[in-house]
């Protein structure tokens, strides 16, 4: 196996200097064409958007499952099996992370929303933004008990954030058609190239994706907690 | 050395597979295709990569400027999520079976089945 | 430009986001069930449209309207041919006769199934439409994880589980050689497009090395997907105990899908890049297609348990495409694909029976736990009779038609290979078929033991499941009779014989379909005529009939399962290599690759 790649990289242009037209065009026609600075954005949501809308549903396919499965394991389908009373959260003895959580979810929610929104400008974008955003929701089950995250943040919620993050790629897309383009065409003014409102319809695909990936990522690890946290109950209820 | 990040592809492959043939608890094994799964990272970048070039992020600067490949990045972070997603569902599917079986090792998971 | 193709994948995933939208509010089964059924309905009326226009060319859509520049494909496209408009008509009926079966059966699913449901046919969609090898593999990709998604559904069983592990790893497994061969190819020509592809290759072919490994891989992968030898190990433990509704979607459209990304590929993308050397690939293909059959038919006839005889049969039926495939002419392909079309409608009726049968059983598979217990259900065993003829071979279905076709493909020692092992594997698999109906519906044959007859398959400890009483439903026998009466006018209508057949003479034209997707120039089809199937092809499909029917008697006439030493020695040790470890699946996968890998380097030495 290793000798049939070595003898198929050996067929590929020295390293460092590709032969790749697709990608030189990309970043020659890139700026002028949609007044974008970060030409990876250009061509995850404009040039190549019908993969990044089929990425986004393996997400919440994905997602789908995980909660599928995890919730019918625990004999569930509607509602918590957590009791809201519970206790439940990490060791609560760390003192700084006491101290320094809270403040570090607000800073991380904006820097969540700075990358989603910032993702035709500058490296970043809906999909590492909204996991950035999800992580801001996971900081907060560090901080606090499990209780507190699912009265802040219902589950539902973000269930159907993720549903409507996904539905809203679809519209833009389908937007485009009823303007007399083809799906997923560039319609919006697009601006001038660095400011925050520009290139069209990819920041708003940016942000239908960081809405989509925050709440799809929230639920599947939602529903990893929740199956340890019953797990943990059923445990400590043994003895 | 230019063949370098060709070679670490090539090696994250095989050893990644090599993981997945032999491992003795889903978890690990989960986390070899994982690891195959880079090397496919790996070979994307090394494949679009210009000697020399910037990122292709163009603030301000005129079009002609040497970038590097924007596309296979495009791809790759593609990549990532859908491995992210697949690697998801399958922990869910292991947790699925520690709690069905008891037991995570795949040989001794065999045996109960039949 | 059109919109079809677009509109039907937008169609199905808005479709999805609804109903998971919706599923949060805990609605009535009715409103979901009218969604889904609607939704999949819209997508097979505009996949069929899409066929009929693509019988006048092929349709090009470009996403975002990033339309091609000086011959350089930019942005995405949909190039649809009636090969892809039909596949994408297939996974939309039987998306959608699935959906019709459900509205009774599964009765514990929510609105995460009707979503799954419609993800997993936007991306079999796409995958048929689309003319961007990378588009291809997210589409397979999307696919896949709705797959595994689904293949977990049901987990009160013990069985799902361990199925869908071996599933996701082996298929996530080929899915990475699949991505590797694309890292390959983007290196080497800097274009993701097909057509553009195979005209860089064509034109800069040296060093080969590359594409051959890259072709090794990425037909690997799709070949772990379509579940052929020897990468077919995943099929038989995913398909046991998946909810049956969706077995008959990986049946009849999932591996399908696998075989149809290879033949796309290998026609626009190598054959252009191999030139003269391309026969090359035609034996190791041929190779496995018949391992494949042998395999599958073996396999299918040995078990016990429903699903798993069609898990198997799925296998040997995937070997049988493949052989038409294999043999790069364009008669060849065109006669795979109708034999797709019938075999799909008809598997996925098969599939859709059985699982009426588990539905009234309270989930039994066994053969021999149910015999003769549908004694009652008449319409049910008839239906199933049919099925398992039609997978025979009996006219007038569009099985019997494309196997008539894929024979006038061959010649020489190739032809002997491929009709023997179409013959085999459609007698044994549908020879299977109609044993097990004479013993479920008739009563026929080797009468259980008492404690099999009482307990099935289940093992002690586990409860009495509930069956149900009355008849099958209607919403269960219109699906399974509506999908074989389609299997039979698509082998009678002839515009699926010359629809197939001018398809296929475009595809074998390169250069043609490369200037009309990246030049716009429109292309002449070539006119090839398949004949209709002649006295000899009717001589062969009544006569493997016949055949199938003469096996099971055998089959339901032997007392007990006596064999000689030999052929159990063989059934034990194919059994055991069907072990349900997921290494053991990942290292045939491996060895198979290299093993392809290596016969292709060989032969352009």
């Amino acid at each position: 196996m290793a000798a049939l790649l070595g003898w198929a990289l050996a067929g590929l242009p020295a390293f460092g200097s590709p032969r790749a037209s697709l990608g030189i065009l990309i970043d020659h026609l890139g700026p002028s064409v949609r007044h974008a600075t970060d030409m990876v954005a250009v061509v995850n949501f404009d040039a190549r958007g019908i993969d990044t809308l089929a990425e986004e549903f393996i997400l919440l396919a994905a997602a789908t499952g995980v909660a599928e499965l995890l919730r019918r394991a625990r004999g569930e389908e509607s509602g918590p099996a957590v009791d809201q009373r519970s206790e439940f959260g990490p060791d609560p003895g760390s003192e700084a992370l006491r101290r320094v959580g809270p403040a570090l979810v607000g800073f991380t929610v904006l820097l969540g929303l700075y990358i989603v929104a910032h993702g035709h400008l500058s490296p970043g974008g809906g999909f590492q933004g909204g996991v950035v955003l999800a992580s801001a929701v996971i900081l907060v089950y560090l901080v606090a008990r499990y209780a507190d995250l699912r009265r802040a943040a219902p589950l539902p919620a973000f269930e159907l954030a993720e549903a409507a993050g996904a539905a809203g790629f679809v519209v833009v897309g389908l937007a485009a058609l009823a303007g007399g383009s083809a799906f997923l065409a560039n319609v919006l003014p697009l601006g001038t190239a660095g400011q925050l409102p520009s290139a069209g319809t990819i920041p708003v695909l940016n942000l239908a994706v960081g809405v989509e990936v925050a709440g799809g990522i929230t639920v599947v690890v939602a529903e990893f907690l929740e199956q340890t946290i019953v797990l943990r109950q059923r445990v400590r209820g043994r003895r | 050395m230019t063949v370098l990040p060709y070679a670490v592809a090539v090696w994250l492959l095989l050893v990644g597979l090599y993981g997945v043939v032999t491992s003795r608890h889903l978890v690990h094994l989960v986390v070899c295709l994982a690891v195959v799964q880079s090397s496919t990272y790996v070979l994307l970048l090394a494949v679009g990569y210009r000697s020399g070039a910037l990122p292709p992020v163009f603030a301000g600067e005129p079009a002609h400027i040497r970038a590097v490949d924007p596309v296979v990045q495009a791809l790759t972070l593609t990549d990532v999520v859908v491995e992210a997603a697949v690697t998801a569902l399958l922990l869910a599917i292991v947790v699925q079976i520690h709690k069905r079986f008891g037991t995570l090792d795949p040989d001794r998971l065999q045996r109960l089945r039949r | 430009m059109s919109l079809l193709g677009p509109l039907a994948v937008a169609t199905a995933l808005l479709g999805a986001a609804a109903a998971l939208s919706l599923s949060v509010l805990r609605p009535p089964r009715i409103v979901l069930d009218a969604l889904a059924t609607s939704c999949a309905a819209v997508v097979l009326g505009l996949t069929t449209s899409l066929l009929v226009a693509s019988g006048r060319g092929p349709v090009i859509s470009w996403f975002g309207g990033w339309l091609p520049r000086r011959g350089i494909a930019l942005g995405v496209d949909f190039a649809v041919d009636p090969l892809g408009a039909g596949m994408a008509a297939l996974a939309a009926a039987l998306t959608l006769a699935a959906l019709v079966f459900i509205w009774r059966a599964l009765d514990h699913a929510h609105g995460l199934l009707h979503a799954l449901l419609l993800v997993f046919l936007a991306a079999m969609v796409g995958l048929a439409l689309t003319g961007d090898l990378f588009d291809l593999f997210v589409f397979f990709e999307l696919m896949s994880v709705c797959a595994y998604a689904l293949t977990a559904f049901r987990i009160e069983d013990q069985g799902p589980l361990q199925g869908a592990l071996v599933f996701a790893v082996t298929n996530t497994v080929g899915a990475f050689l699949v991505l590797t061969g694309i890292a390959l190819l983007y290196g080497r020509t800097g274009t993701l497009n097909l057509v553009q592809l195979g005209m860089t290759l064509h034109r800069h072919p040296h060093p080969e090395g590359l594409v051959v490994v890259a072709f090794a891989s990425i037909a690997a992968g799709l070949l772990v997907k379509a579940g052929v030898a020897p990468f077919h190990f995943w099929v038989a433990d995913a398909e046991t105990v998946a909810p049956t509704p969706v077995c008959a979607l990986f049946s009849g459209v999932l591996a399908p899908l696998g075989l149809y990304a290879l033949a796309r590929i290998t026609w626009t993308v190598f054959l252009p890049a191999l030139g003269p050397r391309a026969s090359i690939i035609t034996w190791p293909l041929l190779a496995m297609g018949t391992a494949s059959v042998v395999i599958g038919s073996l396999m299918c006839w040995w078990q016990r348990n429903l699903k798993r005889q069609l898990a198997f049969s799925t296998v040997a039926h995937s070997g049988l495409i493949l052989l038409g495939v294999a043999l790069l002419r364009p008669v060849g392909l065109a006669g795979a694909a109708v034999y797709l079309l019938g075999y799909g409608l008809i598997k996925g009726s098969l599939f859709l029976s059985v699982g009426a049968l588990m539905h009234r059983f309270g989930g039994r598979v066994d053969e021999d736990a149910l015999c003769g217990q549908g004694r009652g259900l008449r319409g049910l065993g008839v239906l199933t009779a049919l099925g398992g003829l039609g997978l025979a071979g009996l006219p007038p279905f569009a099985a019997f038609v494309g196997k008539s076709m894929i024979d006038r493909g061959a010649n020489g020692p190739a032809l002997v290979l491929v009709a023997a092992a179409a013959v085999l594997g459609s007698v044994v698999t549908g020879a299977t078929v109609l044993r097990v109906a004479a013993r479920v519906y008739l009563g026929l044959g080797r009468q259980p033991t008492g404690a099999v007859h009482r307990h099935g398959s289940r093992r002690p400890g586990e409860a009495e499941p509930e069956g149900r009483s009355g008849p099958v439903p209607l919403t269960m026998l219109v699906p399974v009779g509506g999908l074989l009466l389609a299997a039979a006018v698509a082998g009678v209508a002839a515009p699926v014989r010359s629809g197939a057949a001018r398809a296929a003479a475009a595809v074998a034209q390169p250069v043609a379909m490369a200037q009309l997707v990246l030049d716009g120039r429109p292309m002449t089809a070539p006119a090839i005529t398949v004949a209709a199937p002649d006295a000899a092809d009717w001589v062969l499909g009544l006569g493997s009939a016949a055949a199938a029917v003469a096996l099971a008697g055998a089959g339901l006439a032997a007392a007990a399962p006596t064999r000689a030493r030999g052929s159990r020695r063989l059934r034990n040790g194919l059994r055991s290599l069907h072990s349900g470890h997921p290494g053991d699946y990942v290292t045939w996968i491996v060895v198979g690759t290299a093993a392809l890998g290596g016969v292709l380097g060989l032969g352009l030495r």
